[in-house]
């Protein structure tokens, strides 16, 4: 169980660092493009959003500042920082590295059975 | 993983939650509310829904919005803010409950921290902190270095009137002044008010040198600073305040000094002070001959903008040796130094030594600190235990128990900063007239800074480590039986370690406060060449036109001498430029036909000076009221001037040059002690002297002597300090202009001479002593707690039928052990440790055998006293009891 949440907890802070890659914008933004871009396929949890992004403004990752949005409330908007770029091209290029080599073993798998 | 480069700001940003807490929780709680609502509009809008269902469902959705805040503020560490303060509060109640363990190590770190906080402001205002001056680096002093026959080398730091007028406005890039090497009291009527002062000569420019201007008026001209110019005075603004009432009008008035009307034509700020601490500034007046033929200024200069150090160096060392031959050249080098390095050099390395020593009273006291809280971690271990059984993580109990620590330790900070300042209070009275410091003695922000470093210190040394081990108990020996030892063996073996480090350090401590105070007796008990019980001396400002006539001056000691003879309990009567103990003027003299000078110290004195001490005659006679002006010039000399220059001649009969007068030595006296200026290092010994009689001395020498010696009397008296009254009056009997005489016994004066030995051993001493008592409290503690923990063994011992005697023995052996390991570590250790103490010593080796043989003896009856108090519990001790608790 407990591994199961790390993976989910790293693949979190990963999609978050994506979505603010393409923009600065407020947490339910975050939420609505992660969504958008998986097609609605990852369904984020509303409830562990919001510590994901404190931790990850903790770590110097991302930054935030408040400012008005569309409709003109106030909202707090998070937005990349460089170390977060770099963490980032990091964390994707271990992603697809991962992710490739459990696409290989699975492949595998398939061949010999 | 947290690099290093990314901890800091980490800290910063949790900083920064933490001080805006409230501004968090708002902008927190905003956030959330903003992202519900924005759900509900879109819910609202996708769906098609009335806004109750949507808000519902976006509710639904979100989860608990308290427990999502709850993650957030742990995900910015804000769970270790609120975990202090419940710790703090937890700590308070721990500590409130058992008082006698928080008072010992609040009175023990108080101490430590007491001891260095009074050393350290010492330390700062002679050596650290910069001189209240404008660019304080490049004030220098102008210091001549002088090497002997056998390699050593000592530093001038006082100049001849020649050097100065040699240097004086002739180095490119170098702005120098001249002052009196100390100030002069005198009597002074001003605004109506006779009052005593301070006065300090200084030259044209030296204002201007240390670069602060006068608050009005200005400073002395060149023309004003030459022999025989106008009187005028420059005022400090305290003087200002008390007597002119700070009134602007001041500039033009004038006041009485010694006599004589001086204009006042400046004011000092507040604040402002030299190297003494001065009431008033009159012009230096410098000569080259008189006081400017001896070494009686301090140069100080500022380099200018653009000047290099070097290149005014060398100015000076070319300028300073060209007046002097091949021979001399060869041994003497001229040099600038900082002003403050330059006033430090007699005191620093005293003043380290202190510091060293208050370091390792703070070690010690922190050690005790730790031996102390690990005893206490052992009787909470069952505690410790239950909370690690029911899922306490280590790093919270970790947490608690050096939050502990933190409150202890700034409970002790605080102590110890009042101690501390009682302490500097009581140094300075102590030492400041003999430091000659630039600037006061004061507790400022960066003893503060100091303070806090000390707390954390304290914390990691002696919470850190019992913390530690506190958190390796063993679960289940926590739950067993109480009466088992629930610390591990690893945590006593670590109290024991400690207690012979701190064994150890004591050990070195005591042989340094030893050794000290050996030199400091061997000093004070040298065979003083007269009698010092009894003697009253006297000491009066003849600083005074009035008194450059031998003769007068004579007759005024003569007769207030005659007064004082009509007391019954006063026995004998005279007066000398100087008194043993003290530093006496020191003069060139010649044997006719000596191409060279010679040195010697002398002293005038008049009839009944030698009666009074009770000086031995060895040979010849002593002058007396027959020999005045219109006899033959006579001489009495000490046995060392004999031993040193008329070795192989006879010596009744011989004369002896000063300037232009000759005397015949017609006597020969005993040596006494004396603080000598030349020749050697130590603080007390007996240099060649020769005595004349003051009816015989010349007005001019009076003139010169009187500005920097103030002649005594000296009194054979069994009236004690109780004469000062009669004194008074005779004086006022006989001269009523002249101040109020100081009265002081010979042993006040002994000991004012063994000022910085007798603070430095006595600080040390009182290090020693402290760090002992320590060490006994620790190894008391650790042997009643080894009581504790081998009650059952004990018992059992006793059961099976060991005798009380025998049983006792084995309680009280391991505290002797580790007495004689911390020796056997300690006396290596101090052998390397009081090498540092080699220029400090006189009269003792630094591997004196007594003193580490009665160091060892101290410690092991004290260690033997510590180990025998808590052990002799076992005596009553029953084994019945014992074997049924099993």
């Amino acid at each position: 169980m407990a591994k199961a949440r790390d993976l989910l907890q790293g693949t979190l802070d990963l999609l978050i660092l994506k979505a603010l890659s393409l923009g600065a914008m407020h947490g339910y933004g975050v939420l609505l493009r992660i969504e958008q871009l998986s097609q609605d396929i990852l369904q984020i949890p509303q409830g562990s959003l919001y510590p994901a992004l404190y931790r990850l403004e903790h770590r110097g990752w991302i930054c935030s500042e408040t400012g008005s949005s569309d409709n003109n409330r106030k909202a707090r908007f998070y937005r990349l920082t460089p170390r977060g770029r770099r963490q980032l091209e990091a964390e994707e290029e271990q992603w697809n590295r991962l992710s490739g080599a459990v696409g290989q073993v699975l492949r595998a798998t398939e061949v010999s059975s | 993983m947290i690099g290093p480069d990314e901890v800091l700001p980490r800290f910063w940003r949790w900083l920064r939650t933490m001080t805006g807490r409230r501004r968090f929780e708002d902008d927190m709680a905003a956030e959330m509310e903003d992202h519900l609502e924005r759900r509900i509009a879109d819910l609202m809008d996708r769906e098609g829904i009335g806004r109750e269902e949507a808000a519902r469902r976006a509710r639904l959705e979100f989860g608990s919005v308290e427990s999502t805040k709850a993650a957030c503020r742990d995900a910015r560490r804000l769970d270790l803010l609120d975990e202090l303060r419940r710790n703090l509060g937890h700590s308070v109640r721990i500590l409130t409950r058992s008082p006698g363990l928080s008072l010992a190590i609040t009175l023990t770190l108080g101490l430590g921290v007491g001891a260095n906080v009074a050393v350290f402001t010492l330390v700062d205002a002679a050596l650290l902190r910069p001189l209240p001056y404008p660019e304080p680096e490049r004030l220098v002093v102008v210091e001549r270095h002088l090497r002997a026959d056998d390699g050593t080398e000592s530093v001038a730091r006082y100049q001849t009137g020649r050097t100065w007028q040699t240097l004086s406005g002739q180095v490119e890039g170098f702005d120098v002044a001249a002052l009196s090497n100390s100030a002069s009291g005198a009597n002074a009527v001003a605004g109506g008010v006779a009052k005593y002062l301070d006065q300090q000569r200084v030259s044209a420019g030296f204002f201007r040198v240390v670069g602060v201007d006068p608050l009005l008026g200005r400073g002395f001209s060149e023309a004003e600073d030459v022999p025989g110019g106008p009187a005028v005075a420059v005022l400090s603004h305290g003087l200002w305040l008390h007597v002119f009432g700070g009134e602007s009008d001041v500039l033009g008035r004038t006041l009485q000094l010694r006599g004589e009307p001086y204009e006042v034509v400046g004011v000092m700020p507040a604040g402002f002070r030299t190297g003494v601490e001065a009431d008033l500034w009159t012009p230096l007046r410098p000569t080259t001959t008189g006081e400017g033929s001896g070494s009686n200024y301090l140069l100080i200069g500022r380099l200018q903008a653009g000047a290099t150090w070097s290149a005014v160096e060398a100015q000076v060392e070319a300028l300073g040796s060209a007046r002097l031959d091949e021979q001399q050249r060869s041994r003497v080098r001229w040099e600038i130094e900082e002003l403050q390095r330059s006033s430090g050099r007699g005191i620093r390395d005293y003043l380290f030594v202190s510091w060293a020593a208050a370091w390792l009273v703070l070690w010690v006291s922190c050690i005790n600190v730790a031996g102390l809280l690990l005893a206490h971690a052992g009787r909470r271990a069952r505690e410790i235990a239950t909370r690690m059984a029911l899922g306490g993580s280590r790093g919270a109990i970790l947490r608690q128990l050096l939050t502990e620590s933190l409150v202890l330790s700034l409970t002790g900070t605080a102590a110890g900063i009042g101690i501390g300042i009682g302490g500097v209070r009581w140094l300075s009275d102590l030492v400041s007239v003999r430091l000659g410091l630039w600037q006061p003695v004061q507790v400022d922000g960066r003893v503060l800074v100091l303070c806090a470093g000390l707390a954390i210190l304290a914390v990691l040394v002696g919470g850190l480590l019992p913390a530690w081990q506190a958190t390796r108990v063993e679960l289940r020996a926590g739950q067993g039986s109480p009466s088992r030892g629930v610390l591990g063996s690893s945590a006593s073996r670590t109290r024991r370690l400690l207690l012979v480090t701190q064994i150890a350090v004591v050990v070195a401590l005591l042989v340094g406060a030893g050794l000290l105070a050996r030199t400091v007796y061997f000093l004070q008990s040298q065979e003083p060449g007269f009698e010092p019980d009894d003697v009253m001396t006297a000491t009066v400002s003849l600083l005074d036109v009035r008194y450059e006539d031998p003769q007068r001056a004579a007759r005024l000691f003569s007769d207030v001498a005659e007064r004082l003879l009509t007391q019954p309990e006063i026995k004998a009567a005279g007066a000398g430029l100087s008194v043993p103990y003290q530093r006496p003027l020191n003069m060139p003299f010649r044997f006719p036909g000596d191409p060279e000078p010679r040195i010697t110290n002398l002293t005038y004195f008049s009839p009944g000076y030698f009666e009074a001490l009770e000086m031995h005659l060895l040979q010849g006679r002593l002058p007396d009221l027959r020999d005045g002006a219109g006899s033959a010039f006579v001489a009495v000399v000490n046995r060392d001037f004999v031993r040193t220059y008329l070795r192989d001649r006879e010596v009744l009969g011989s004369t002896i040059r000063f300037e232009d007068v000759e005397y015949r030595i017609v006597g020969v006296v005993a040596d006494t002690q004396q603080r000598p200026g030349w020749g050697g290092a130590e603080p007390l010994g007996s240099r060649a002297a020769v005595y004349v009689p003051v009816s015989q001395v010349s007005g001019e020498f009076l003139a010169v002597v009187h500005r920097w010696f103030r002649p005594s009397w000296v009194l054979k008296t069994t009236a004690g300090p109780s004469v000062a009254e009669q004194v008074g009056r005779a004086l006022a009997a006989v001269d009523p202009e002249l101040p109020l005489a100081d009265v002081r016994t010979m042993r006040e004066i002994r000991d004012q001479a063994l000022a910085s030995q007798r603070v430095q051993a006595g600080l040390v001493c009182m290090g020693g002593a402290l760090a002992l008592v320590l060490a006994a409290m620790g190894l008391a503690g650790l042997i009643a707690a080894s009581v504790t923990e081998r009650s059952r063994e004990l018992g059992l011992r006793m059961a099976l039928g060991a005798t009380t005697r025998a049983t006792f023995r084995s309680a009280v052996w391991p505290g002797l052990r580790l007495a004689v390991l911390g020796l056997a570590i300690g006396l290596p250790l101090s052998i390397a440790l009081v090498r540092g103490l080699r220029t400090f010593l006189h009269g003792v080796s630094v591997f004196d055998p007594a003193t580490y043989v009665a160091v060892a003896v101290l410690l092991l009856l004290v260690a033997t006293v510590a180990s025998a108090v808590p052990a002799s519990r076992v005596l009553h001790l029953d084994p019945s009891r014992v074997l049924r608790q099993e």
